[in-house]
C-alpha cells in the first residue's frame, strides 16, 4: 500500500518538475528571441540614424549671464528638433564678451558654426534664395514679400527677416510718477527745443537726479542708428528728400544734434562718466537716479521699459516708424558660409521660424518649470518662480527671427502680436532699404571710414566732445581716408541698384 | 472575585502574551530609533561632505580674488590721462579704464564691483550681472570707508573686512600704493545662490555663519529642521545648510511605516489569535465549568456539544456527558440500593423481634407452667432462647449447617406450639454445611411452605446441591412441601421478584424480604425460583453463586 503511494507521489513530484522545466525553457526561448529581435531593430535605428542624422551647431547669444538651466533647455529643444525634423543641434551658448573667445575656440577645435545670429559675432552667410523654396516653405509662407524685399541685400537674402522689430523708431522713456508730480504732459511734443525745455525744468526741479541717458551708457545716443538711414556697413547714408547719398556727419541735423547733447552734457543732464560704467537707461532709473532716457519705440516698449525700470515710464515718441537697413537687421539669422550642411540647416531654420513650441522653449524655458500660461493664454513665471530664481530668463524672446510666435507675458498687452504688425505695416519704408553697398573695391577706405567714425561719434553723441572742435576733426579725418571715393562707389551701386529695381 | 480573575486563563494568556510582544515591539523601537540616531549622524557626515566643495569653492575664490588684487597693476598711465585737458583724450582714457577693469569681472564673476580712489575722486566699475541700485548702495558704504583710510596706511594688510549695504552682507577688499586705492567688493550672497538644490536633498535654506552670528541670512525658508554644517578651513566662518527633515529622512519614513504596519499587523493577529482562542478554547472551557457547577449543584443534565467544536474538546465533553449519565446512573442505583439495603435491615431488624411471636410463645410456656408440665416448660424455653439467640444473629451470613438447625429448633417451637405433628427431611450432603448462605433465607422458605399447608399433616424436604454451571459452581437449596402451592399470579409475581403480601404477624418476615437481601447480598446473582410441584405443593429453590458470596 506504502509503497504505491510512494510511487504515486513521485511520479506526480516528477510531472510538476518536469512541467516547470518546460515553462522555463519556453520562457527562455522567447525572452532571448524577443532581446535579439529587439537589439537588431536598434541596430538598424542606429544605423539608419548614422546615415540621416546631422548635427548643426547653433551659436545662441545671451545678454549678461548663460541661464542656469540652459542646458536643459538646450537638450530639451535638440530633443524637439529631433522629433520634428530629424536633426540634432548643438546649441553653443555666447554672451556679448566671450563671443571672440568662443569662436575662437570653436575655429581650433574644428567645430563649424552652421547657424547663428549676427547677434553671436561677425559671421559671414550663405545665400538662401535656392534653399528657401525647398526647405524653407513655411519662412515664405509666413514672411511677406515686402517684408523679404527689405531684408535683401541687393537681390539676395541672406538672412531671415524679421517678423517683428524690424521698424526703427526712437523715443525718451520718462518716469511717469515725475511726469504727474510736475503735470507735465507729453502730448504733442515733437521738437528737440521742446524736449530742451523739459529737461531743463526737471534739472531744476530734481537736482539730484540725473535727467537723461542714452539707453546704453556704453552705446552713446545712437544717432546714426536710429536718426538716419544708415547703410549698415558704412558711414554714408541715403537722405531721405532727395535720395542722394550723403555723409550724414555733415549735415545739419547732426550738428543740431550733437550740439543738444553737449548743452545737456555741460549743464549735467548726463549721467557723469558714461563711458565708465555699463550701465542701462532702465537700470539707473530703477536705483533712482534717473529720470528718462532714450529707447526704442515699438508696439510693447512702454511695459517693457516699465517693467526693466521697475516703474511706470511713459514714453515720448521721436521718431516716426521706419524701416530702414539698420533696423531690420536687429537680430539677423542665416546660415555661415562654412556650414557643410546647408539644407538641414535651412530646415531648422525653416523650423525657427514657423514652430511656436520650440520658440517658447527657446525664449521662456519649459513649461510648468519656468513659466506657466494662465487662462487668460498670457504666461507668467511658474508656481514658486521669480525673476531671481528663475533658471532661465534671459528675455532674449526679441533676439528670434519670429518673435510672434511666442507667448506674451503677462501684464503686456494681449494684442501685442497684432499691434505690432501694424505699426510695422504702417511703417514708412526708407529708400535704401534692401540696397546693401558691398565694399569689396574700396574695403581699405571703408574700413578706415567706421573707425574713424567709431572714435568721435561715441563722443560727439554724448556731449563729451565739443562738436565745435572734433567734428570738424572727424571729418577732416574722414576726408583724408578717402570718404570720397567710398561715397562715389556707393553712388554708383545705388544707381544701379534703383535702376535694376 | 478579583483574585479569581487573575487565576483566570484568559488572562493568564493575554498578560503573557503582552509580556512577550511589549518587550519585542519595545526592542524593535528602540532599535530603529537607534538606527535613526546613526543614520541622521551618517546623514550629517554626509551632507557636510556636500557643503564641503561649496565652502572650499568659497575660500578659493576669497584667495583668488585676494592675489588678484594685490598682483593687479594700477593702470597709471589711463589715471593720468583722465586728467588731460583734451577731452578726446579723457573720454579714451575712461573708455580704456572701463575696459582695463571689465574684462577681469568675466575671470572673477563672484566680483560685485571694483573701485578706485585718485585723489579725491571714488569710481568704481560694476559687474553688469548685479543689481545697479544695490551696487549703488554698496558703492556709498566703501566710498565712506575708502574716505577714512590715510595716505599712509595700507588696507590690504587687513585684508577682507566685512560691512553691510542696503541690508545685504558684504566684504571688501582694497590696496593702496603709489597714492592710488583701488580694491573690489563682493556680495556675500553670491557664494550661496547657485548652489545646487538637486544635489542637496529637501534643502530648506542655506546661510553662512561667522564668530558673531549669522552673517548671511538664510536664503529660503526659515523652517529649521536638519541642520548640517562645515566650517572653512580657517575657522572663520562656516555654511550651515537647513534641510528638510521629512525629505531627508524619506527613506527613513518609509521603514519606520512599515515598521509601524508591521506592528499594527502583529497586534491584529495578536488579537485575532487571543479572539480565536478565546471562541475555541475558552467559551468551551467556560461552557464545561459552568456544566461542571450544574452537576455540582445535582442538575444532571446532559449538555449539547456544538457542531463546530474542535477534536480534543469534543472529546471532552462526550466524556463528561458520559461521566454526567454514569454518576446520574450510580447516583440512582446507588442511593436506591442503600434504600433496599436499609429497607431490608430495617425489615430483618423488625421482624428479629416480633411481639407476637415472642408472646405467643410465652403464653404456650405459660400454659405448659400452669400445667405443670416442666418438662415442656424447660423444653419450650430452651427452644425460644435459642431461636431468639439466633434470630438475634448481627451477621448478613450463616453457614448452611447453623441455619438448619435454626430451622429444626423452629420446627420443634411450631410443633409445640400448634401440637400438630409434622414432618420434615433433610436432605443436604454433610459437605455443604460450611457453605455460607444469608440468615433466615431458608427458614423464611419453611415458615411459608408452614404458612401454606393444606391440612395438618405437613410434609416439608429440605434439600440442597451444588451445582456446575459456565457462570462457576452454585449452591442450590431447595425446600418442597405438599400445600396448597402458589396461585399462578402470585407464583409469577414472585418469580419476578415482586412483593406479594407484607404479611408478617407469624413472625416470618416475608419471601419479598428474602428477595431483597438476596440481590443486595448477591448483586441479584442469586435466584430465588418458585413453582408448583406435580404432585401438589411448592418448590422453591434458591441458587447462590459460589464466587460472589459475600461476607
Amino acid at each position: 500500500m506504502r509503497r504505491k503511494k510512494e510511487l504515486e507521489k513521485r511520479k506526480k513530484i516528477s510531472k510538476i518538475r518536469y512541467g516547470v522545466f518546460y515553462f522555463l525553457k519556453v520562457g527562455v526561448f522567447l525572452a532571448t528571441m524577443v532581446i535579439g529581435v529587439r537589439a537588431l531593430c536598434q541596430e538598424q535605428e542606429k544605423v539608419f540614424a548614422r546615415e540621416e542624422e546631422v548635427t548643426l551647431n547653433v551659436m545662441m547669444r545671451y545678454d549678461f549671464v548663460i541661464p542656469e538651466d540652459f542646458e536643459l533647455v538646450a537638450q530639451s529643444a535638440d530633443k524637439m528638433i529631433e522629433e520634428k525634423i530629424g536633426i540634432h543641434v548643438n546649441f553653443i551658448p555666447v554672451l556679448p564678451m566671450t563671443q571672440k573667445k568662443e569662436r575662437a575656440i570653436a575655429e581650433k577645435e574644428g567645430t563649424i558654426i552652421d547657424v547663428t545670429s549676427k547677434l553671436a559675432g561677425d559671421f559671414v552667410y550663405r545665400e538662401l534664395d535656392d534653399l528657401l523654396p525647398l526647405y524653407g516653405q513655411d519662412i515664405l509662407k509666413i514672411a511677406s514679400p515686402k517684408e523679404i524685399e527689405n531684408t535683401m541685400k541687393n537681390g539676395h537674402l541672406y538672412e531671415l527677416p524679421s517678423k517683428a522689430d524690424c521698424a526703427a523708431s526712437a523715443g525718451i522713456a520718462f518716469r511717469k510718477d515725475i511726469l504727474d508730480e510736475y503735470e507735465i504732459d507729453l502730448k504733442g511734443i515733437q521738437t528737440v527745443e521742446e524736449i530742451d525745455q523739459i529737461f531743463a525744468f526737471l534739472n531744476e526741479k530734481e537736482p539730484d537726479l540725473t535727467v537723461t541717458s542714452p539707453l546704453w551708457t556704453q552705446k552713446g545716443f545712437l544717432l546714426r542708428y536710429y536718426f538716419f538711414d544708415s547703410l549698415p556697413n558704412t558711414i554714408f547714408d541715403i537722405s531721405p528728400g532727395s535720395g542722394a547719398v550723403r555723409n550724414p556727419f555733415e549735415t545739419e541735423e547732426y550738428f543740431a544734434w550733437i550740439s543738444m547733447f553737449r548743452k545737456w552734457y555741460q549743464l549735467g543732464y548726463l549721467p557723469e562718466e558714461l563711458p565708465l560704467q555699463n550701465i542701462k537707461g532702465s537700470e539707473m532709473v530703477k536705483a533712482g537716479k534717473l529720470i528718462s532716457y532714450f529707447c526704442a519705440c515699438k508696439p510693447g516698449i512702454e511695459w517693457e521699459e516699465s517693467v526693466s525700470s521697475g516703474q511706470e515710464m511713459v514714453i515720448l515718441p521721436l521718431l516716426e516708424p521706419c524701416i530702414t537697413n539698420s533696423s531690420v537687421r536687429i537680430s539677423p539669422w542665416g546660415i555661415t558660409q562654412e556650414c557643410e550642411h546647408p539644407e538641414e540647416a535651412m530646415k531648422f531654420l525653416n523650423l525657427l521660424y514657423s514652430d511656436a513650441e520650440l520658440v517658447n522653449l527657446l525664449t521662456y524655458g519649459l513649461e510648468g518649470i519656468h513659466y506657466q500660461v494662465l487662462d487668460n493664454g498670457m504666461i507668467d513665471f511658474a508656481e514658486g518662480v521669480t525673476a531671481d530664481t528663475s533658471g532661465y530668463h534671459p528675455n532674449m524672446g526679441w533676439s528670434f527671427p519670429n518673435q510672434t510666435l511666442s507667448y506674451i507675458w503677462n501684464g503686456n498687452d494681449p494684442d501685442l502680436w497684432e499691434k505690432t504688425r501694424e505699426f510695422q505695416d504702417n511703417a514708412k519704408t526708407a529708400e535704401a532699404t534692401g540696397f546693401w553697398f558691398d565694399d569689396t573695391k574700396v574695403s581699405e577706405q571703408n574700413r578706415k571710414l567706421n573707425e574713424i567714425a567709431k572714435e568721435y561719434t561715441y563722443g560727439l553723441e554724448t556731449g563729451m566732445l565739443d562738436p565745435e572742435i572734433y567734428l570738424p576733426q572727424m571729418l577732416s579725418e574722414m576726408e583724408e581716408a578717402g570718404s570720397q571715393d567710398v561715397k562715389e562707389e556707393i553712388e554708383r551701386q545705388y544707381q544701379k541698384w534703383k535702376d535694376e529695381k | 472575585m478579583k483574585k479569581e480573575k487573575f487565576h483566570s486563563l484568559s488572562v493568564k494568556l493575554l498578560v503573557w502574551a503582552l509580556v512577550f510582544i511589549i518587550p519585542i515591539i519595545g526592542l524593535f523601537w528602540i532599535g530603529i530609533s537607534v538606527v535613526m540616531r546613526s543614520f541622521e549622524k551618517q546623514l550629517v557626515l554626509t551632507n557636510q561632505q556636500i557643503l564641503k566643495p561649496y565652502i572650499s569653492e568659497m575660500e578659493v575664490t576669497l584667495d583668488t580674488i585676494h592675489s588678484y588684487v594685490a598682483n593687479k597693476e594700477i593702470p597709471t598711465e589711463i589715471l593720468a590721462l583722465l586728467d588731460s585737458d583734451s577731452e578726446f583724450v579723457r573720454m579714451e582714457a575712461l573708455q580704456n579704464l572701463s575696459q582695463y577693469y571689465s574684462e577681469d569681472m568675466f575671470t572673477y564673476p563672484k566680483i560685485d564691483a571694483m573701485f578706485l580712489k585718485t585723489g579725491e575722486k571714488f569710481r568704481f566699475i560694476r559687474n553688469v550681472n548685479s543689481d545697479y541700485a544695490q551696487q549703488c548702495k554698496a558703492a556709498e558704504c566703501v566710498e565712506k570707508f575708502v574716505q577714512e583710510i590715510k595716505k599712509e596706511e595700507n588696507p590690504f594688510q587687513k585684508g577682507y573686512q566685512k560691512f553691510e549695504a542696503g541690508g545685504k552682507p558684504y566684504l571688501w577688499l582694497a590696496l593702496q600704493s603709489e597714492g592710488v586705492l583701488w580694491g573690489c567688493w563682493i556680495r556675500a550672497e553670491v557664494f550661496l545662490e547657485k548652489i545646487d538644490n538637486q544635489k542637496i536633498d529637501g534643502l530648506q535654506g542655506i546661510f553662512l555663519r561667522d564668530h558673531e552670528g549669522i552673517w548671511v541670512d538664510p536664503i529660503g525658508e526659515e523652517e529649521k529642521s536638519f541642520v548640517v554644517e562645515q566650517h572653512s578651513t580657517d575657522e572663520a566662518f562656516e555654511m550651515v545648510a537647513l534641510l528638510n527633515r521629512a525629505v531627508v529622512f524619506r527613506s527613513f519614513e518609509k521603514l519606520r511605516k512599515i515598521l509601524l504596519g508591521l506592528i499594527c499587523f502583529s497586534i491584529l493577529i495578536l488579537i485575532a489569535y487571543l479572539g480565536y482562542l478565546s471562541v475555541h478554547l475558552m467559551k468551551p472551557l467556560k461552557n464545561l465549568s459552568v456544566q461542571m457547577n450544574r452537576i455540582k449543584k445535582g442538575d444532571f443534565q446532559e449538555c449539547l456539544i456544538p457542531e463546530k467544536m474542535d477534536g480534543e474538546l469534543r472529546e471532552v465533553y462526550e466524556t463528561m456527558n458520559s461521566m454526567t449519565a454514569e454518576i446520574v446512573h450510580l447516583k440512582i442505583d446507588v442511593y436506591e440500593e442503600k434504600l433496599r439495603e436499609q429497607e431490608a435491615k430495617m425489615q430483618l431488624l423488625q421482624s428479629q423481634i416480633k411481639p407476637h411471636f415472642f408472646l405467643n410463645s410465652l403464653n404456650t410456656i405459660l400454659g405448659f407452667a400452669q400445667s405443670k408440665d416442666y418438662e415442656m416448660v424447660q423444653k419450650m424455653t430452651l427452644c425460644l432462647s435459642r431461636h431468639f439467640r439466633y434470630i438475634l444473629y448481627r451477621d448478613n451470613v450463616i453457614s448452611v449447617e447453623e441455619e438448619l438447625e435454626h430451622i429444626k429448633n423452629y420446627l420443634e417451637i411450631q410443633r409445640i406450639k400448634k401440637q400438630t405433628d409434622f414432618q420434615y427431611e433433610i436432605c443436604v450432603e454433610e459437605e455443604l454445611y460450611d457453605e455460607e448462605i444469608p440468615i433466615l433465607s431458608l427458614q423464611t422458605l419453611v415458615e411459608n411452605s408452614l404458612k401454606h399447608s393444606l391440612n395438618d399433616a405437613v410434609k416439608i424436604r429440605i434439600s440442597g446441591r451444588m451445582e456446575r454451571s459456565e457462570d462457576g459452581e452454585s449452591l442450590i437449596l431447595c425446600v418442597d412441601d405438599n400445600g396448597k402451592g402458589f396461585a399462578e399470579d402470585v407464583m409469577e409475581k414472585l418469580n419476578k421478584g415482586q412483593q406479594v403480601t407484607s404479611d408478617q404477624k407469624d413472625g416470618g418476615i416475608g419471601l419479598y424480604n428474602v428477595c431483597q437481601r438476596l440481590v443486595i447480598l448477591y448483586h441479584g446473582r442469586a435466584k430465588l425460583r418458585f413453582a408448583n410441584r406435580k404432585e401438589g405443593g411448592a418448590h422453591v429453590e434458591m441458587l447462590f453463586p459460589r464466587e460472589e458470596r459475600k461476607r
